[in-house]
């Protein structure tokens, strides 16, 4: 088991009063194989909850259980090796880039733990490979570069600790359409070929229909959903949940209503596509 | 009406971030400049509204030139609004923020008041005029900026990428409020924006790849030219990629094309 939480709870503490952000989760994560997508309404509880995978935040209720290390901690257990463990991209990750050159900054992560340190340049190397930034950019700065660009050495950045489980937080926000499939299509090769958990916070339902192959839903703090995509679309609350159907299933729903086209779900492009070019109607 | 001729701009001297572009943009319309990064959609908005000079060609604005000497009547005339919402509020609170502009113009007090009331409605802020910016979601500052650059009541806004850091429900927001003020008060709506289906719904469509304009005209016409805009890193919205792959593909079945059409079009 990768990630485990028993009846979690976490609120902030505000002047006068605290505030539930997270209540009563249970959850279990494979540390291997899985493609979570987190999806619910601004203030539901998404970053809150993935800040507990790395202990950033430690929970007020209940257990959170990463790779055996049980949290909150006893007082002498050092937790900080979580954070290599877990490797987390936040939101707008370029605005965290500080260091002179793209390679060093790649590289901070890695120097920073035991396990990573010894082959922190190489580890460098092969992340900023894996996302696409070239050789000939090492040495330029990474305030010099695109917002595209500077993404993806923020991913790196992360990539380069050797994370198990990688949880990512809006990652495609504010990139456009070729960046966004650019890199959408780097995570999905990291999951494929390392076989590696990747935990996705999205707001995008056609990213979520896409790669997903879980869906968490978070409503006010709470989780009122978890399971199969395809169980999901399918489910009769969806409309509770106040989440939007991703673009192929809404073309396959307008096409059963109008033309009589036998509504079979398709969750991306080309096998909508395929489907349509074979399928009857009136 | 805005006239670009021949305008080229460079930032050091030797490349070119524009290149010769010639364009008009009619009173009254709602019009996408659409661009992937680095196409010169963002330095062709700072030239419109002068905070750059263009190196070649020149600017009128409503008959106006655009020069330094004219720069004040200029910016009566037109107005931006930015993509990073945070970048942009400038007051301690939401009213404050929508009074910066207002306050530069010697406006007296009382009519300020009133216009900061006026605008707050206008983008259904008026409930939040004193709350402070950690208080508020990205579409509701993005919606304060925009009652900012509104309440200096020119008649055409630039819109820079003003969706592009917001969630699905912020973009709601903002898409709905342009169409407000461009249906209902007339104002001149310019939108950059590397987003296909958000630019679908303007009325004008200008495509720029390396600091030219390769494309331009209806979102029907402009959408036609898949494999152009695929060459500048645009990426039609799903649903036409679709329409236009079926087009291909099973050109016979007119049916299921008019059908896929309909769902377009109710976009």
């Amino acid at each position: 088991m990768g990630i485990q939480f028993k009846n979690v709870g976490y609120a902030y503490k505000g002047f006068k009063k605290s505030y539930d952000a997270i209540k009563n989760i249970d959850l279990s994560i494979e540390a291997q194989k899985e493609f979570i997508a987190i999806v619910g309404h601004t203030g539901s509880g998404k970053s809150t909850l993935v800040q507990h995978m790395n202990a950033l935040l430690l929970p007020n209720e209940g257990h959170v259980i990463v790779f055996g290390q049980q949290l909150p901690p006893k007082k002498s257990e050092k937790i900080n090796y979580l954070r290599q463990k877990v490797g987390l991209v936040f939101q707008f990750p370029e605005y965290q880039l500080f260091e002179e050159t793209i390679i060093k900054d790649i590289m901070f992560g890695p120097k920073n733990f035991k396990e990573t340190a010894g082959h922190a340049l190489e580890s460098a190397k092969k992340a900023a490979t894996i996302v696409g930034i070239d050789e000939s950019l090492y040495e330029q700065s990474p305030f010099r570069i695109s917002g595209g660009q500077m993404r993806r050495v923020a991913v790196a950045g992360i990539l380069a600790m050797e994370p198990e489980i990688l949880v990512l937080d809006e990652p495609t926000r504010g990139l456009d359409p070729k960046g966004r499939t650019d890199l959408m299509e780097i995570f999905k090769e990291i999951h494929e070929k390392e076989n590696k958990t990747i935990i996705l916070i999205t707001h995008d339902m056609d990213l979520v229909s896409e790669y997903a192959k879980r869906i968490i839903v978070l409503s006010d703090g709470h989780i009122v959903f978890d399971g199969k995509k395809e169980a999901l679309f399918a489910h009769p609350d969806f409309n509770s949940y106040h989440l939007d159907y991703p673009t192929p299933l809404k073309i396959l729903k307008h096409l059963e209503e109008t033309i009589g086209l036998p509504f079979e779900p398709k969750y991306d492009f080309s096998s909508l596509l395929e489907y349509l070019k074979e399928a009857k109607h009136e | 009406m805005i006239k670009i001729e021949g305008v080229s701009f460079s930032y050091n001297r030797q490349d070119d971030a524009l290149t010769d572009v010639t364009l008009e943009i009619k009173k009254g319309s709602w019009t996408s400049i659409l661009g992937h990064n680095g196409s010169g959609k963002s330095t062709l908005s700072k030239l419109m509204v002068g905070l750059l000079s263009p190196s070649k060609g020149h600017i009128t604005i409503d008959g106006l030139m655009l020069n330094e000497n004219n720069l004040s009547q200029i910016r009566k005339k037109i107005g931006i609004v930015f993509q990073n919402p945070d970048n942009q509020f400038v007051g301690v609170t939401v009213k404050h923020d929508i009074a910066f502009g207002l306050e530069n113009q010697c406006i007296p007090h009382d009519e300020i008041v009133k216009k900061i009331m006026q605008y707050a409605k206008l983008v259904n802020m008026e409930e939040f005029l004193d709350k402070e910016p950690h208080q508020l979601s990205g579409g509701q500052k993005q919606r304060v900026a925009i009652a900012g650059a509104l309440a200096m009541e020119q008649d055409i806004l630039i819109l820079d990428e003003a969706t592009s850091m917001l969630d699905p429900e912020g973009t709601l927001e903002i898409i709905e409020l342009i169409k407000h003020l461009n249906k209902h008060l007339n104002k001149t709506i310019i939108t950059i924006t590397h987003d296909l289906s958000f630019a679908a719904q303007s009325d004008h469509l200008i495509v720029l790849k390396d600091g030219k304009v390769i494309l331009e005209g209806l979102p029907e016409e402009v959408f036609q030219e898949e494999e152009l805009l695929k060459s500048s890193h645009l990426e039609l919205p799903f649903e036409l990629g679709l329409y236009n792959e079926i087009k291909r593909q099973k050109p016979d079945d007119k049916k299921l094309l008019e059908a896929l059409w309909a769902y377009n079009s109710k976009m």
